[in-house]
């Protein structure tokens, strides 16, 4: 279970303004930010090719904790704050912990996929307060406090808080790009509470089913199915992980060297090059995001092209050795730099 | 006014062109005969290409952008500055694109690969905080004075050519840096717009060398004038004489020395010069082949020709090309200043004899480069032009004598340049067939005779025919032409740059097939394309799979309905015309009520598989062995990129024309 450092949530709490609770909104945009390289670079390391199902089950996820960082930021919009997202503290330190003291211990890494990551990693970062018990699947008792308490606590907040915090219109908020039933304007507490109890469910699920919507199982056992090379579905005791295989190559996975680091690549190398033009790209991509969330929106498009370029600069990097003659491939160093 | 004025930034530093490279080779757009190895990576034993194949990089994105490259020198009325201490401009990083992607190299043509653009790039400068000093967008320009500049290969597939791009800055924006040379730049220019020009060499091609796909680049940004040309400086040019043997023309000067163009500052009493393609350097690393001592001068007589030797009192000396001091050519790019306040003698002079680069021989000079004969030049600017049917357009040109407006008679002609050909010296078994460029001739029209008005300027109007080409590449949409140029009256022996010609795609005419499905229409437009660029069908999605393209609506969407100097623009939009643009888009809005999705229709019976060559992570090797070209002739294109473009006036894709269809003549 992922425990969140109690002090934030008791910090929420006590927020008596909305300034205060835009601190919160800023930790959640990096919260669901946080998760996505990680997500990203499993992705990206499974060959072209292979392991389709896999990817797109991970591609899945990631395509939703774009959508909830975008809420989270539309929230702090409305509430005339600004999204800070060009900022080399925005970006966690990989491998380390995620924002907030997020999952105590848990370290989170950059690596290529492999079905410990998933179970070691993503699905301890997904999991819910009280996952539904499967088959399979990890059952343990809520004992600490959880994203998707830090959640109710904003929503809490922002009702308390009222309608009055909501100053700033739909106009400066991102809304294109999702589906208009996922992704709507901000203007009140209640737009604002539906769209983070989304957050919620898209990620945890509730605690009576697992699916967030019909055939799409949350976060956690979107990643269960992954790990357990089934599908989920119900059976006539609840549910268990037991539908259709989905199969792993374990040959469809670039050898990517674990937790890559500028320092792993020779200087004047071609690795060192395609390392700093992915670092470059990724940089362009928070810029680009930036400026959505700071008046531009229309900028978003830019921020997409953006992203698929940094999928081809990822799978560049992981197709080449990371030395001359070695087995293992070089990978991504997430990191904002303000100038390349 | 040009980078040449003053004040001007210099910088040096690397560049990469990930060019993709299976569209080098012409007969690789040949759906029907294209088998997976044109996807494959080149065979080579004993650094020889014994496999063409997809070439040298067949993964390549188009990708084009500045690395690591820095201010490394100003120039502010007579003070030179090369630390930031003396200015802060000095130092500065210079970019491309900091929020967006990268700028795309694209060809014109794979029978043209000789002018390859650079589209979408943007060019700051910022501090290592991230404080931009100016932004701005590089207008599309073509490379030029392409040579063969580097003389030895570091690595078995270096490019040995070398050429520059020159163009505007435009939407320039400046940021709060207080800089007196940025401060002075803004002023002196045209609001919002600079001039560049930078040198491109030292090129690696060599797959799992260190600088694979990368080379080095020194520029200059100076300021520029709203009217004039953009793309070269209406100036002083030296044009080489070339080597005739017929395996380096037209890629060798005679006499060691390339082209340089010049401005003479008769007010400012200053000649300013570049010479930063114009000498030859020994590898990739940039160094320069010693050519002994060098000197720019004004020569007394205009009847002397390239390689001669003349006495010294027929050279006046402007000053020394100190090109082998440490330091030299990456703080200036080569560009110098030669002041002249005490020498009017020389100044008058200036006006009405040629300058040369030359080299003492004996108890004179040996001139190595010279301006044209009679200071007589003209130009187009922007000299690579897509047509869609019907469609026309504009082709500044700009004549000169001794760098003074002329106005006199241009005379146009066909010309098949240097295009056409295969693109690769790959034999292909079974044999595609290359198709001829230049053909039918009447396709595209032009004024035989035109002439330069006070200020030297001609617009030269170029038509497509309304039916188009009529589809005589076959397999290839459009045909590509030529078009010489040249002043009516030269004088005898007159040394011009062969490459000086406008090229032209004219596309064919298109009509789709209606109801615009899949199948009928949009497929067969596509399976080029994801033959064409692996790295989007391999590692994005599959342009020729229905099921992927549906589900990639959106980001598809957006690709084809941007505007084709987007960066965000697919590479592939700019190899179609605007009428296939037009029918891809009205498709990916169209809904089948059936499924909710654009309609697939019929799958063809026979002739057009559904399964196709190259998807997928797996490739088969196809082909016989056979074996390859050779790829030492090195004059393999220089920068080749992926992406042949179309017309670039943009039309709102998304607002296109959704009349009736009309099929015509010529629709192909």
């Amino acid at each position: 279970m992922l425990k969140i450092d109690p002090q934030y949530v008791r910090a929420l709490q006590a927020a008596a303004s909305k300034e205060e609770l835009q601190v919160f909104l800023q930790n959640a945009i990096e919260l669901e930010h946080a998760t996505i390289p990680p997500y990203l670079t499993a992705m990206y390391s499974l060959r072209p090719g292979a392991n389709e199902e896999i990817s797109s089950l991970i591609r899945s996820v990631v395509i939703e904790e774009m959508l909830h960082m975008t809420i989270s930021a539309n929230i702090l919009i409305a509430t005339g704050g600004s999204p800070r997202i060009n900022d080399p503290r925005f970006v966690p330190t990989y491998p380390g912990p995620l924002p907030m003291g997020i999952g105590g211990d848990l370290v989170v890494p950059i690596q290529a996929f492999s079905k410990e990551l998933v179970k070691n990693v993503f699905m301890e970062i997904e999991e819910p307060e009280n996952p539904v018990p499967v088959s399979h699947g990890l059952l343990m008792t809520p004992e600490y406090v959880t994203i998707g308490q830090f959640y109710q606590a904003i929503q809490d907040k922002i009702r308390e808080l009222g309608d009055g915090i909501f100053v700033v219109g739909p106009e400066r908020q991102m809304l294109t790009w999702f589906d208009p039933q996922e992704l709507f304007p901000i203007v009140d507490v209640e737009s604002a509470n539906r769209a983070l109890e989304l957050v919620v469910i898209e990620g945890e699920g509730t605690s009576s089913d697992p699916f967030e919507s019909p055939g799409e199982p949350a976060h956690y056992y979107r990643f269960g199915e992954i790990y357990y090379g089934r599908k989920l579905i119900a059976t006539p005791d609840g549910y268990s992980y037991a539908g259709e295989p989905i199969a792993f190559d374990e040959e469809g996975v670039f050898p990517m060297i674990d937790n890559p680091q500028e320092s792993d690549y020779a200087p004047g190398s071609q690795v060192a090059l395609l390392s700093e033009i992915f670092t470059a790209g990724y940089s362009n991509l928070l810029n680009a995001l930036h400026q959505t969330f700071n008046g531009a929106p229309e900028r978003i498009d830019t921020a997409i092209g953006l992203m698929y370029q940094l999928r081809l600069q990822a799978q560049k990097l992981m197709s080449t050795p990371v030395e001359p003659g070695s087995e293992r491939t070089a990978g991504p160093v997430y990191r904002y730099v303000p100038a390349t | 006014m040009s980078y040449l004025d003053l004040p001007r930034l210099h910088f040096a530093g690397r560049f990469q062109a990930d060019t993709s490279t299976v569209n080098n080779d012409v007969r690789h757009f040949d759906d029907a005969r294209f088998v997976p190895s044109f996807q494959a990576e080149m065979e080579v034993v004993d650094e020889k290409i014994v496999e063409y194949n997809g070439y040298w990089n067949p993964q390549g994105t188009g990708a084009w952008r500045m690395v690591g490259c820095r201010i490394t020198g100003a120039v502010l009325g007579t003070e030179t500055f090369t630390r930031r201490e003396q200015d802060p401009a000095v130092g500065l990083l210079l970019s491309g694109s900091e929020d967006r992607v990268a700028g795309k190299l694209v060809d014109l043509d794979p029978q043209q690969q000789m002018v390859s653009e650079i589209w979408g790039l943007a060019v700051r400068l910022q501090d290592e905080r991230g404080t931009i000093a100016l932004d701005s967008r590089f207008a599309v320009a073509p490379f030029c004075d392409l040579w063969l500049r580097q003389q030895q290969a570091t690595e078995y597939l270096d490019q040995q050519l070398a050429a520059a791009y020159q163009s505007v800055l435009e939407g320039v924006e400046w940021g709060p840096l207080d800089s007196p040379v940025l401060a002075a730049l803004r002023a002196r220019s045209a609001e919002g717009l600079l001039s560049i020009r930078f040198n491109v060499f030292g090129y690696d091609r060599t797959p799992g060398a260190a600088d694979y796909a990368t080379g080095r680049v020194v520029g200059t940004i100076g300021p520029a004038a709203a009217a004039g040309p953009r793309r070269f400086v209406m100036g002083r040019h030296l044009v080489p004489a070339l080597d005739p043997d017929p395996s380096l023309y037209p890629f060798v000067p005679a006499n060691g020395v390339a082209g340089v163009q010049a401005v003479v500052d008769a007010a400012g009493r200053r000649v300013s010069a570049d010479f930063g393609n114009a000498l030859p350097i020994e590898t990739s690393a940039g160094d320069f082949q010693d050519l002994g001592d060098l000197a720019f001068g004004v020569l007394a007589d205009d009847q002397v020709a390239q390689g001669q030797t003349v006495a010294a009192s027929a050279v006046e000396l402007l000053g020394p090309i100190p090109y082998r001091d440490a330091g030299w050519y990456e703080t200036t790019a080569g560009v110098m200043d030669f002041e002249l306040s005490a020498r009017s003698e020389l100044l008058d002079h200036l006006a009405g004899r040629p300058l040369a680069v030359v080299g003492p021989d004996g108890d004179g000079y040996k001139v190595l480069t010279r301006e044209t004969g009679d200071g007589l030049y003209l130009r187009a600017d922007l000299f690579v032009q897509r047509l869609d049917p019907g469609a026309s357009a504009d082709v500044d040109l700009w004549a000169s004598r001794y760098g003074e407006p002329l106005a006199a008679t241009v005379t146009t002609a066909p010309t098949a340049g240097f295009m056409g050909g295969p693109g690769t010296g790959a034999k292909i078994e079974p044999p595609i067939p290359v198709p001829d460029v230049n053909v039918p001739a009447d396709a595209i029209a032009f004024p035989p005779r035109l002439a330069t008005d006070g200020a030297g300027h001609a617009v030269l109007t170029v038509t497509a025919k309304p039916t188009g080409p009529g589809c005589p590449r076959g397999y290839l949409d459009g045909q590509v032409y030529g078009i010489a140029y040249q002043l009516e009256t030269l004088p005898p022996g007159y040394v011009s740059n062969p490459f000086d010609y406008v090229s032209v795609l004219a596309w064919d005419r298109y009509e789709p097939p209606e109801p615009l499905t899949w199948y009928g229409a949009i497929r067969p437009i596509l399976l080029q394309y994801a033959n064409l660029y692996p790295i989007m069908s391999r590692r994005l999605f599959d342009l020729a799979d229905y099921q992927q393209v549906v589900a990639n609506l959106a980001i598809l969407r957006l690709s084809f309905s941007l505007p084709l100097d987007d960066p965000n623009s697919m590479p592939v939009t700019r190899d179609l015309s605007a009428r296939k643009r037009q029918a891809i888009l009205r498709w990916l809005d169209s809904t089948d009520p059936e499924t909710g999705l654009p309609p697939r229709g019929e799958v063809p019976e026979a002739g057009e598989p559904e399964a196709r060559a190259g998807t997928g992570a797996e490739l088969r090797t196809a082909t016989p062995p056979a074996s390859g070209g050779d790829p030492g002739a090195s004059v393999e294109l220089a920068f080749n990129a992926p992406d042949p473009g179309s017309k670039v006036g943009f039309v709102r894709l998304a607002q296109a024309h959704r009349g009736a269809a009309d099929p015509e003549e010529g629709s192909c």
